[in-house]
Protein backbone atom coordinates (compact mmCIF):
# COMPACT_ATOMS: atom_id res chain seq x y z
CA UNK A 1 0.00 0.00 0.00
CA UNK A 2 2.53 2.22 1.05
CA UNK A 3 5.03 1.52 -1.99
CA UNK A 4 2.10 2.05 -4.26
CA UNK A 5 1.51 5.30 -3.06
CA UNK A 6 4.84 6.35 -3.23
CA UNK A 7 5.28 4.84 -6.65
CA UNK A 8 2.62 6.89 -7.43
CA UNK A 9 4.07 10.16 -5.98
CA UNK A 10 7.78 9.24 -8.07
CA UNK A 11 5.78 8.75 -11.37
CA UNK A 12 3.89 12.35 -11.26
CA UNK A 13 7.58 13.85 -10.16
CA UNK A 14 9.21 12.25 -13.09
CA UNK A 15 6.68 13.58 -15.89
CA UNK A 16 6.90 17.05 -13.83
CA UNK A 17 10.12 17.45 -13.88
CA UNK A 18 11.64 14.74 -16.70
CA UNK A 19 12.74 17.95 -18.66
CA UNK A 20 15.18 19.18 -15.98
CA UNK A 21 16.00 15.85 -15.00
CA UNK A 22 17.67 15.84 -18.68
CA UNK A 23 19.49 18.80 -18.75
CA UNK A 24 21.03 17.55 -15.52
CA UNK A 25 21.61 14.27 -16.97
CA UNK A 26 23.00 16.03 -20.17
CA UNK A 27 25.45 18.23 -18.23
CA UNK A 28 27.31 14.90 -17.38
CA UNK A 29 27.17 13.20 -20.48
CA UNK A 30 27.15 15.87 -23.21
CA UNK A 31 25.09 14.44 -25.59
CA UNK A 32 21.54 14.17 -26.49
CA UNK A 33 20.92 9.83 -26.89
CA UNK A 34 22.98 9.01 -23.95
CA UNK A 35 21.40 11.75 -21.94
CA UNK A 36 17.63 10.16 -22.52
CA UNK A 37 19.15 6.88 -21.76
CA UNK A 38 20.32 8.38 -18.22
CA UNK A 39 17.32 9.74 -17.95
CA UNK A 40 15.21 6.58 -19.12
CA UNK A 41 16.79 4.28 -17.00
CA UNK A 42 16.50 6.88 -13.77
CA UNK A 43 12.56 6.92 -14.24
CA UNK A 44 12.93 2.99 -13.82
CA UNK A 45 14.92 2.65 -11.10
CA UNK A 46 13.47 5.21 -9.56
CA UNK A 47 9.62 3.27 -9.29
CA UNK A 48 11.00 -0.12 -9.37
CA UNK A 49 13.02 0.73 -5.99
CA UNK A 50 10.89 3.10 -4.55
CA UNK A 51 10.79 1.29 -0.82
CA UNK A 52 14.84 2.04 -0.88
CA UNK A 53 14.16 5.99 -0.58
CA UNK A 54 15.26 7.38 2.34
CA UNK A 55 12.19 8.65 4.22
CA UNK A 56 14.22 11.90 5.26
CA UNK A 57 14.50 12.64 1.46
CA UNK A 58 12.17 14.67 -1.07
CA UNK A 59 10.79 12.91 -3.82
CA UNK A 60 12.72 15.24 -6.43
CA UNK A 61 16.05 14.52 -4.21
CA UNK A 62 15.75 10.74 -4.94
CA UNK A 63 15.23 11.20 -8.52
CA UNK A 64 18.15 13.44 -8.62
CA UNK A 65 20.60 11.33 -7.17
CA UNK A 66 19.56 8.45 -9.03
CA UNK A 67 20.17 10.78 -12.19
CA UNK A 68 23.98 12.12 -11.34
CA UNK A 69 24.73 8.38 -10.12
CA UNK A 70 23.91 6.95 -13.38
CA UNK A 71 25.10 9.56 -15.20
CA UNK A 72 28.37 9.02 -13.18
CA UNK A 73 28.23 5.41 -14.12
CA UNK A 74 27.75 5.49 -17.77
CA UNK A 75 30.88 7.93 -17.85
CA UNK A 76 32.91 5.97 -16.29
CA UNK A 77 31.70 2.58 -18.20
CA UNK A 78 32.63 4.59 -21.50
CA UNK A 79 35.94 5.29 -20.25
CA UNK A 80 36.38 1.80 -19.02
CA UNK A 81 35.76 0.71 -22.69
CA UNK A 82 37.51 2.87 -24.34
CA UNK A 83 40.38 2.41 -22.68
CA UNK A 84 40.54 -1.44 -23.15
CA UNK A 85 39.35 -1.50 -26.63
CA UNK A 86 41.65 2.04 -27.73
CA UNK A 87 39.51 3.57 -29.38
CA UNK A 88 40.46 7.06 -29.33
CA UNK A 89 38.16 9.33 -27.61
CA UNK A 90 36.30 11.31 -30.53
CA UNK A 91 33.52 12.28 -32.45
CA UNK A 92 30.44 10.90 -29.03
CA UNK A 93 31.06 14.51 -27.07
CA UNK A 94 31.03 17.93 -27.52
CA UNK A 95 28.46 18.75 -30.03
CA UNK A 96 26.23 21.18 -27.94
CA UNK A 97 25.17 24.52 -28.37
CA UNK A 98 24.75 25.57 -25.06
CA UNK A 99 28.57 27.01 -25.05
CA UNK A 100 28.52 29.01 -22.20
CA UNK A 101 26.90 27.01 -19.48
CA UNK A 102 28.93 23.99 -20.55
CA UNK A 103 32.30 25.60 -21.00
CA UNK A 104 31.86 26.73 -17.53
CA UNK A 105 30.87 23.96 -15.89
CA UNK A 106 33.48 21.98 -17.82
CA UNK A 107 35.63 23.79 -15.51
CA UNK A 108 34.71 21.90 -12.27
CA UNK A 109 35.01 18.65 -11.52
CA UNK A 110 32.35 16.40 -10.82
CA UNK A 111 31.71 16.71 -7.39
CA UNK A 112 31.99 20.44 -7.86
CA UNK A 113 29.76 20.39 -10.89
CA UNK A 114 26.94 18.21 -9.49
CA UNK A 115 27.18 20.65 -5.87
CA UNK A 116 26.54 23.70 -8.29
CA UNK A 117 23.95 22.35 -10.32
CA UNK A 118 21.76 21.02 -7.45
CA UNK A 119 21.91 24.24 -5.65
CA UNK A 120 21.73 26.54 -8.64
CA UNK A 121 20.21 24.71 -11.60
CA UNK A 122 17.19 22.94 -9.28
CA UNK A 123 17.10 24.86 -6.53
CA UNK A 124 18.07 22.41 -3.77
CA UNK A 125 18.84 23.33 0.02
CA UNK A 126 22.91 22.61 0.75
CA UNK A 127 21.10 20.09 3.23
CA UNK A 128 19.61 18.43 0.37
CA UNK A 129 22.65 17.92 -1.67
CA UNK A 130 24.47 16.83 1.09
CA UNK A 131 21.67 13.74 1.39
CA UNK A 132 22.40 13.08 -1.94
CA UNK A 133 25.68 13.53 -2.81
CA UNK A 134 26.76 11.57 0.36
CA UNK A 135 29.22 14.84 1.46
CA UNK A 136 28.54 16.10 4.69
CA UNK A 137 27.31 19.48 4.62
CA UNK A 138 30.44 21.76 5.46
CA UNK A 139 31.97 19.96 2.95
CA UNK A 140 29.35 20.75 0.60
CA UNK A 141 29.34 24.34 1.32
CA UNK A 142 33.09 24.24 1.01
CA UNK A 143 32.55 22.65 -2.26
CA UNK A 144 30.41 25.10 -3.61
CA UNK A 145 32.20 28.31 -2.52
CA UNK A 146 35.58 26.91 -4.21
CA UNK A 147 33.11 26.26 -7.38
CA UNK A 148 31.72 29.65 -7.43
CA UNK A 149 35.50 31.05 -7.26
CA UNK A 150 36.60 28.99 -9.96
CA UNK A 151 33.14 29.79 -12.01
CA UNK A 152 33.78 33.64 -11.38
CA UNK A 153 37.49 33.85 -12.69
CA UNK A 154 36.73 31.68 -16.04
CA UNK A 155 33.50 34.25 -16.79
CA UNK A 156 35.30 37.25 -16.01
CA UNK A 157 38.02 36.10 -18.70
CA UNK A 158 35.56 34.98 -20.67
CA UNK A 159 33.98 37.92 -20.45
CA UNK A 160 36.61 40.68 -20.92
CA UNK B 1 28.45 40.72 -10.51
CA UNK B 2 28.16 36.84 -9.37
CA UNK B 3 24.71 36.60 -9.09
CA UNK B 4 24.03 38.40 -12.89
CA UNK B 5 26.68 35.61 -13.53
CA UNK B 6 24.95 32.78 -12.20
CA UNK B 7 21.42 33.65 -13.11
CA UNK B 8 23.43 33.92 -17.58
CA UNK B 9 24.61 30.47 -16.31
CA UNK B 10 21.01 29.40 -15.22
CA UNK B 11 19.22 30.98 -18.59
CA UNK B 12 21.77 29.14 -20.53
CA UNK B 13 21.22 25.84 -18.93
CA UNK B 14 17.71 25.91 -19.07
CA UNK B 15 17.61 26.48 -23.32
CA UNK B 16 19.32 23.06 -23.43
CA UNK B 17 16.90 21.65 -25.62
CA UNK B 18 14.96 18.53 -24.54
CA UNK B 19 14.22 16.15 -27.41
CA UNK B 20 10.79 15.53 -28.33
CA UNK B 21 10.81 11.78 -27.55
CA UNK B 22 11.96 12.21 -24.23
CA UNK B 23 8.60 12.10 -22.52
CA UNK B 24 7.06 9.17 -24.03
CA UNK B 25 10.20 6.85 -23.72
CA UNK B 26 9.79 8.09 -19.60
CA UNK B 27 5.90 6.89 -19.36
CA UNK B 28 7.34 3.64 -21.14
CA UNK B 29 10.24 3.59 -18.55
CA UNK B 30 7.45 3.98 -15.81
CA UNK B 31 4.84 1.66 -16.86
CA UNK B 32 7.70 -1.30 -17.30
CA UNK B 33 8.82 -0.30 -14.23
CA UNK B 34 5.07 -0.22 -12.04
CA UNK B 35 5.17 -3.57 -14.20
CA UNK B 36 7.66 -4.94 -13.05
CA UNK B 37 7.77 -4.15 -8.87
CA UNK B 38 5.47 -6.97 -7.48
CA UNK B 39 3.66 -4.98 -4.97
CA UNK B 40 0.72 -5.63 -3.13
CA UNK B 41 -1.62 -3.81 -5.82
CA UNK B 42 -0.29 -5.90 -8.35
CA UNK B 43 -4.12 -6.99 -8.67
CA UNK B 44 -5.49 -3.96 -9.19
CA UNK B 45 -2.97 -3.32 -12.12
CA UNK B 46 -3.72 -6.75 -13.48
CA UNK B 47 -7.26 -5.94 -13.84
CA UNK B 48 -6.68 -2.83 -15.64
CA UNK B 49 -4.37 -3.97 -17.82
CA UNK B 50 -6.35 -7.11 -19.02
CA UNK B 51 -9.22 -4.38 -19.60
CA UNK B 52 -7.37 -1.91 -21.61
CA UNK B 53 -6.93 -5.25 -24.19
CA UNK B 54 -10.17 -6.45 -24.07
CA UNK B 55 -11.75 -5.12 -26.84
CA UNK B 56 -15.10 -6.75 -28.71
CA UNK B 57 -13.48 -8.61 -30.48
CA UNK B 58 -11.50 -10.50 -28.15
CA UNK B 59 -14.72 -11.91 -26.80
CA UNK B 60 -14.68 -14.82 -28.88
CA UNK B 61 -11.95 -16.14 -26.62
CA UNK B 62 -13.49 -15.94 -23.50
CA UNK B 63 -11.88 -18.36 -21.32
CA UNK B 64 -14.14 -19.08 -18.28
CA UNK B 65 -12.28 -19.85 -14.82
CA UNK B 66 -13.74 -21.13 -12.60
CA UNK B 67 -13.17 -20.13 -8.86
CA UNK B 68 -9.90 -21.64 -7.31
CA UNK B 69 -10.21 -25.29 -5.70
CA UNK B 70 -12.03 -25.44 -2.37
CA UNK B 71 -13.24 -22.08 -2.87
CA UNK B 72 -16.65 -22.69 -4.53
CA UNK B 73 -19.11 -24.98 -3.36
CA UNK B 74 -17.27 -25.67 0.14
CA UNK B 75 -17.92 -22.01 1.34
CA UNK B 76 -20.82 -21.50 2.35
CA UNK B 77 -22.63 -17.88 2.17
CA UNK B 78 -24.27 -15.57 4.16
CA UNK B 79 -23.59 -15.48 7.77
CA UNK B 80 -22.16 -18.49 7.87
CA UNK B 81 -20.01 -19.11 11.57
CA UNK B 82 -16.50 -20.31 11.53
CA UNK B 83 -15.93 -20.93 15.31
CA UNK B 84 -12.16 -20.91 16.19
CA UNK B 85 -10.54 -20.40 19.36
CA UNK B 86 -8.53 -17.98 21.25
CA UNK B 87 -8.97 -14.65 21.31
CA UNK B 88 -10.70 -14.77 18.03
CA UNK B 89 -14.19 -16.10 18.39
CA UNK B 90 -15.50 -16.40 14.78
CA UNK B 91 -15.72 -15.59 11.46
CA UNK B 92 -18.90 -14.17 9.34
CA UNK B 93 -19.90 -13.20 6.56
CA UNK B 94 -20.78 -9.25 7.08
CA UNK B 95 -22.36 -8.43 3.65
CA UNK B 96 -22.06 -9.78 0.32
CA UNK B 97 -22.18 -7.60 -2.63
CA UNK B 98 -23.73 -8.79 -5.97
CA UNK B 99 -24.43 -6.86 -8.69
CA UNK B 100 -24.96 -7.24 -12.73
CA UNK B 101 -24.46 -4.22 -14.82
CA UNK B 102 -24.91 -4.95 -18.50
CA UNK B 103 -22.12 -7.37 -19.29
CA UNK B 104 -20.46 -6.99 -15.91
CA UNK B 105 -21.28 -9.11 -12.87
CA UNK B 106 -19.30 -9.28 -9.67
CA UNK B 107 -19.77 -11.65 -6.11
CA UNK B 108 -18.11 -9.72 -3.38
CA UNK B 109 -17.89 -11.62 -0.12
CA UNK B 110 -16.76 -9.77 2.90
CA UNK B 111 -15.82 -11.54 6.09
CA UNK B 112 -15.68 -9.97 9.31
CA UNK B 113 -13.41 -11.55 11.90
CA UNK B 114 -14.89 -11.07 15.80
CA UNK B 115 -12.29 -9.65 17.83
CA UNK B 116 -9.65 -8.52 15.25
CA UNK B 117 -9.76 -5.10 14.64
CA UNK B 118 -6.98 -5.27 12.61
CA UNK B 119 -7.73 -6.94 10.27
CA UNK B 120 -11.42 -6.35 9.50
CA UNK B 121 -9.50 -2.99 8.85
CA UNK B 122 -7.47 -4.47 6.29
CA UNK B 123 -9.89 -6.87 5.03
CA UNK B 124 -12.12 -3.78 4.60
CA UNK B 125 -9.80 -1.55 2.91
CA UNK B 126 -9.09 -4.68 0.23
CA UNK B 127 -12.97 -5.51 -0.50
CA UNK B 128 -13.44 -2.11 -1.00
CA UNK B 129 -10.81 -1.22 -3.78
CA UNK B 130 -11.90 -4.47 -5.49
CA UNK B 131 -15.41 -3.06 -5.41
CA UNK B 132 -14.66 0.61 -6.40
CA UNK B 133 -12.56 -1.19 -9.56
CA UNK B 134 -15.16 -3.17 -10.52
CA UNK B 135 -17.66 0.00 -10.53
CA UNK B 136 -15.36 1.60 -12.78
CA UNK B 137 -14.90 -1.04 -15.18
CA UNK B 138 -18.26 -1.54 -15.53
CA UNK B 139 -19.34 1.72 -16.28
CA UNK B 140 -16.68 1.95 -19.02
CA UNK B 141 -17.56 -1.49 -20.38
CA UNK B 142 -21.00 -0.72 -21.21
CA UNK B 143 -23.25 -3.32 -22.10
CA UNK B 144 -19.76 -4.92 -24.85
CA UNK B 145 -17.91 -7.26 -23.71
CA UNK B 146 -18.17 -9.78 -20.50
CA UNK B 147 -16.70 -9.31 -17.10
CA UNK B 148 -16.94 -11.24 -13.96
CA UNK B 149 -15.54 -10.59 -11.06
CA UNK B 150 -15.54 -13.09 -7.97
CA UNK B 151 -14.29 -12.64 -3.98
CA UNK B 152 -14.53 -15.29 -2.08
CA UNK B 153 -12.69 -15.85 1.26
CA UNK B 154 -12.21 -19.45 3.23
CA UNK B 155 -10.34 -20.34 6.55
CA UNK B 156 -6.90 -22.02 5.45
CA UNK B 157 -5.19 -21.54 8.59
CA UNK B 158 -7.00 -22.56 12.53
CA UNK B 159 -4.56 -23.75 14.98
CA UNK B 160 -3.84 -22.96 18.14
CA UNK B 161 -1.50 -19.84 17.62
CA UNK B 162 -2.66 -18.55 13.98
CA UNK B 163 -5.33 -18.19 11.88
CA UNK B 164 -5.36 -17.23 8.46
CA UNK B 165 -8.23 -15.78 6.34
CA UNK B 166 -7.48 -16.68 2.26
CA UNK B 167 -9.04 -14.50 -0.57
CA UNK B 168 -9.39 -15.99 -3.28
CA UNK B 169 -10.18 -13.10 -6.51
CA UNK B 170 -11.05 -14.52 -10.23
CA UNK B 171 -11.38 -12.73 -12.76
CA UNK B 172 -13.15 -13.35 -15.91
CA UNK B 173 -12.92 -11.07 -19.00
CA UNK B 174 -10.81 -11.92 -22.31
CA UNK B 175 -8.96 -14.26 -20.39
CA UNK B 176 -9.12 -15.06 -16.58
CA UNK B 177 -6.98 -14.06 -14.33
CA UNK B 178 -6.52 -14.95 -10.83
CA UNK B 179 -4.98 -13.93 -7.40
CA UNK B 180 -4.63 -14.66 -3.50
CA UNK B 181 -4.62 -12.45 -0.52
CA UNK B 182 -4.15 -14.43 2.51
CA UNK B 183 -4.51 -12.70 5.98
CA UNK B 184 -2.06 -14.08 8.83
CA UNK B 185 -3.55 -13.42 12.25
CA UNK B 186 -1.97 -14.50 15.86
CA UNK B 187 -4.78 -16.02 17.49
CA UNK B 188 -3.62 -14.32 20.81
CA UNK B 189 -3.11 -10.68 20.20
CA UNK B 190 -5.05 -10.26 17.03
CA UNK B 191 -1.76 -9.11 14.83
CA UNK B 192 -1.78 -9.33 11.31
CA UNK B 193 1.70 -11.52 10.85
CA UNK B 194 4.23 -11.17 8.39
CA UNK B 195 5.92 -14.10 6.96
CA UNK B 196 9.07 -12.68 9.02
CA UNK B 197 7.15 -13.20 12.50
CA UNK B 198 7.48 -17.14 11.35
CA UNK B 199 11.20 -16.77 11.54
CA UNK B 200 13.76 -16.11 14.04
CA UNK B 201 14.98 -12.29 14.08
CA UNK B 202 18.16 -11.60 11.49
CA UNK B 203 17.72 -15.11 9.92
CA UNK B 204 17.84 -15.64 6.34
CA UNK B 205 14.58 -16.50 5.88
CA UNK B 206 14.11 -15.11 2.28
CA UNK B 207 17.24 -16.84 0.98
CA UNK B 208 16.23 -19.58 1.83
CA UNK B 209 12.64 -19.78 0.85
CA UNK B 210 13.45 -18.93 -2.55
CA UNK B 211 16.54 -21.39 -2.64
CA UNK B 212 14.04 -24.01 -1.42
CA UNK B 213 11.19 -22.97 -4.13
CA UNK B 214 13.74 -22.72 -7.03
CA UNK B 215 14.41 -26.50 -6.21
CA UNK B 216 10.61 -27.28 -6.14
CA UNK B 217 10.23 -25.15 -9.51
CA UNK B 218 13.09 -27.14 -11.03
CA UNK B 219 11.64 -30.84 -10.12
CA UNK B 220 8.09 -30.03 -11.03
CA UNK B 221 9.23 -28.62 -14.86
CA UNK B 222 11.41 -31.69 -14.64
CA UNK B 223 8.71 -34.14 -14.05
CA UNK B 224 5.99 -32.19 -16.07
CA UNK B 225 6.01 -30.71 -19.21
CA UNK B 226 3.71 -28.60 -19.69
CA UNK B 227 5.17 -26.50 -16.06
CA UNK B 228 7.02 -23.35 -16.72
CA UNK B 229 8.65 -21.15 -13.89
CA UNK B 230 10.26 -18.19 -14.56
CA UNK B 231 13.47 -19.77 -13.25
CA UNK B 232 15.93 -19.55 -16.39
CA UNK B 233 13.86 -17.65 -18.70
CA UNK B 234 15.63 -15.60 -21.17
CA UNK B 235 13.54 -13.19 -20.13
CA UNK B 236 16.02 -13.00 -17.32
CA UNK B 237 14.60 -9.90 -15.53
CA UNK B 238 11.44 -11.98 -14.47
CA UNK B 239 13.37 -14.65 -13.27
CA UNK B 240 12.41 -16.07 -9.85
CA UNK B 241 15.20 -14.67 -7.28
CA UNK B 242 14.08 -13.10 -4.39
CA UNK B 243 10.93 -13.19 -2.52
CA UNK B 244 8.41 -10.10 -3.34
CA UNK B 245 8.05 -8.57 0.13
CA UNK B 246 4.22 -8.96 0.43
CA UNK B 247 3.90 -12.64 -0.07
CA UNK B 248 1.03 -14.56 0.43
CA UNK B 249 1.29 -17.93 2.65
CA UNK B 250 -0.56 -19.99 5.58
CA UNK B 251 0.44 -23.34 7.60
CA UNK B 252 -1.38 -26.25 6.02
CA UNK B 253 -2.90 -28.95 8.47
CA UNK B 254 0.33 -30.14 9.30
CA UNK B 255 1.78 -27.41 10.05
CA UNK B 256 3.85 -27.14 7.09
CA UNK B 257 4.38 -23.45 5.65
CA UNK B 258 2.74 -22.82 2.45
CA UNK B 259 3.62 -19.60 0.06
CA UNK B 260 1.36 -18.57 -2.41
CA UNK B 261 2.30 -16.68 -5.54
CA UNK B 262 -0.25 -14.62 -7.62
CA UNK B 263 -0.99 -15.87 -11.39
CA UNK B 264 1.77 -14.23 -13.44
CA UNK B 265 4.27 -13.70 -10.59
CA UNK B 266 6.84 -16.52 -10.64
CA UNK B 267 4.88 -17.84 -13.85
CA UNK B 268 3.44 -17.40 -17.27
CA UNK B 269 -0.40 -16.22 -16.29
CA UNK B 270 -1.93 -19.92 -17.49
CA UNK B 271 -0.17 -21.29 -14.71
CA UNK B 272 -2.66 -19.62 -12.27
CA UNK B 273 -2.06 -19.36 -8.32
CA UNK B 274 1.09 -21.09 -7.98
CA UNK B 275 1.71 -22.45 -4.23
CA UNK B 276 4.97 -24.48 -2.56
CA UNK B 277 4.49 -26.46 0.69
CA UNK B 278 8.07 -25.52 2.30
CA UNK B 279 9.19 -28.89 4.55
CA UNK B 280 9.58 -27.74 7.93
CA UNK B 281 12.89 -29.86 8.11
CA UNK B 282 14.35 -27.37 5.57
CA UNK B 283 13.80 -24.45 7.53
CA UNK B 284 13.36 -25.76 11.46
CA UNK B 285 16.87 -24.06 12.38
CA UNK B 286 15.83 -20.62 11.65
CA UNK B 287 11.99 -21.16 12.51
CA UNK B 288 10.26 -19.14 15.12
CA UNK B 289 8.94 -21.45 17.21
CA UNK B 290 5.84 -19.37 18.23
CA UNK B 291 4.16 -20.29 14.98
CA UNK B 292 6.37 -23.05 12.60
CA UNK B 293 6.88 -26.30 14.64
Amino acid sequence: MKSAKLQQQIENEILQSYQSLYRLAYSYVKNPDDAMDVVQESAYKAILHADEMHFRETVKGWLCRIVVNTALDLIRRRKRESLTEEIPETGREDTYENIDVMRALDTLDEREKTVVMLRFFQDMKLSEISSITGESLSSVKSILYRSLRKLKVKLTEGDT
Amino acid sequence: MKSRTMRDLRKSYEEIPVPAGLEERVRVSIERAKRESKKENQVMMQIRRIAAGAGATAAAFLIGVTALANSGASIAHAMEQLPVLGAITRVVTFRTYDDTEGGASAHIEVPSVEGADEVNHAIEEYTDTIMEQYKKDAAEMGDEGHYELNLTYQTVTDNDEVFALRFDQTLVMASGSESVRIYDVDKATGKILSLSDLFQEGSDYRGRLVENIQSQMKERMAKDESATYWLNSEAGEWNFTELPENTAFYLNEKGELVVVFNAGDVAPMYMGVCEFTIPSEAIRDIANPDYLK
